[in-house]
């Protein structure tokens, strides 16, 4: 468990009250990640949620001829969110780029809170869903190509 | 018979003929020319600014000039091969002869955001219409707040001016991103940069949304998309400027070719600000 306060300074938790930011920190655990450093891996059970404080994640996917990076997030984010959605696994590997500082919430500890607090479940569901959101969109402008030469004037 | 020069003055439209002194290669199927006018010096032009190019015998394209607005002598033009008279401006070899009349339109208002941070945001070949922007901010760094260069392209072998970024890191921060680090079956330089969309950049970038002047160019798309993200973190559309790509016939507002709603890109652009034009861009069939 760490202190209220630490996690009370991520952005994911600005929508929490006081106690349930309080009730929060009980799932909380301080942890840091040295460049390279697996933060998770595909196909594992999705064991925590990671609310990074600092540093560059990268999540890639394996192939033959090495890893794939779909994405990197850097800043204040977070980081996964298999843990909530069955069967919880873990869908990409996440390394780190950089120094990385996160709080990681424990997944079992998170998911019998939010069972237990259906406030507490909307606020965090509501929260993930705009980090998804977000996501989806920066997923499809890629998709879009729109640096592609089909979208050129062709003179 | 008149001189070039004096049949130039008399008729404004006519192209004034350039030697092509220097081809570099950027990526496939992208080059920047350096050419300079074969009687006379070419008129200066401002950051943001373009050239009608011609290709003898095959035609005339609009391209914003892309090099240093002090430079006098020489001028550059950073083009993709994509159609019948950017192939041929694209072949050609030094010695070579090409047309430019201009430089047209409004260029970025590097004046106007003196005092203030500036957030430079390209997109794949955008980055050319704002490298003399970003030649005039270096040039006169201690005039300007914070400046964020953050460029995104769709790949590592796709980046304009790598050589050149490195360079500006000394002066300003740069960001840069792809949007696919690998691709089957081509061969393209490892990267271990950053990955995603180029508004991503955006909330990591430092400057003070409340006085920034952001200068934005790019596909259509990638414009919208980062005025929203801008706006996101504070930065009114009244302070966000894009560059407009719209065909172009005769660069001066006569022919009606690059209409958009109440304006013509090519004499009220192509840099307008996107409060302005914005609500225009999202009218469909426009």
């Amino acid at each position: 468990m760490m202190t209220s306060h630490l996690l009370a300074l991520h952005p994911f938790v600005a929508d929490l009250t006081s106690e349930q930011i309080v009730t929060l920190s009980t799932c909380a655990t301080a942890v840091r990640f040295a460049p390279g450093a697996l933060i998770f891996r595909e196909g594992e059970t999705a064991d925590a949620c990671y609310l990074v404080r600092a540093g560059q994640v990268a999540l890639q996917l394996h192939a033959p001829d090495g890893p794939l990076v779909v994405e990197t997030l850097t800043g204040e984010h977070v980081l996964g969110w298999s843990w909530l959605v069955p069967p919880h696994r873990w869908r990409f590997d996440a390394v780190a780029v950089d120094d990385v500082d996160a709080i990681s919430l424990d997944a079992g500890c998170l998911r019998r809170l939010l069972g237990d607090d259906p406030a507490l479940h909307a606020v965090v569901s509501r929260q993930l869903l705009a980090i998804v959101s977000d996501r989806l969109e920066h997923t499809r402008v890629r998709l879009l190509d729109v640096y592609g030469h089909h979208h050129a004037a062709g003179v | 018979m008149l001189p070039v020069s004096e049949a130039v003055a008399a008729t404004p439209l006519a192209p004034r003929l350039t030697h092509v002194d220097r081809v570099e290669r950027e990526t496939a199927d992208t080059v920047t020319l350096h050419v300079s006018a074969v009687d006379t010096e070419l008129p200066p032009f401002a950051p943001g600014q373009f050239d009608m190019l011609s290709a003898l015998g095959v035609g005339e394209v609009p391209i914003s000039v892309s090099g240093d607005p002090d430079d006098r002598v020489t001028r550059q033009y950073t083009i993709r091969a994509v159609g019948a008279v950017t192939r041929a401006l694209t072949s050609l070899r030094p010695g070579g002869v090409m047309g430019v009349r201009g430089p047209y339109g409004h260029p970025w208002p590097v004046e106007a955001a003196v005092g203030a941070d500036v957030v430079v945001v390209a997109g794949g070949l955008g980055l050319a219409p704002l490298r003399p922007a970003i030649h005039h901010l270096l040039a006169h760094r201690d005039r300007y707040g914070r400046i964020s260069i953050l460029y995104g392209a769709r790949s590592p072998d796709e980046l304009l001016f790598a050589d050149e970024m490195q360079r500006w890191q000394s002066d300003v921060d740069v960001a840069v991103t792809v949007d696919a680090p690998s691709a089957p079956g081509k061969a393209i330089p490892p990267w271990d940069g950053r990955v995603g969309v180029v508004t991503t950049l955006i909330p990591d970038a430092l400057f003070d949304p409340h006085r920034a002047t952001a200068l934005v160019c790019g596909p259509e798309v990638m414009m919208r998309f980062t005025a929203r993200a801008l706006a996101d973190q504070g930065v009114t559309g009244e302070r966000v400027y894009v560059s407009l790509e719209r065909s172009m016939a005769c660069g001066v507002g006569l022919c009606g070719h690059c209409q958009l709603g109440p304006f013509f890109v090519c004499v009220d652009g192509p840099v307008l600000r996107h409060g302005l034009v914005g609500p225009w861009l999202a009218v469909r069939e426009l």
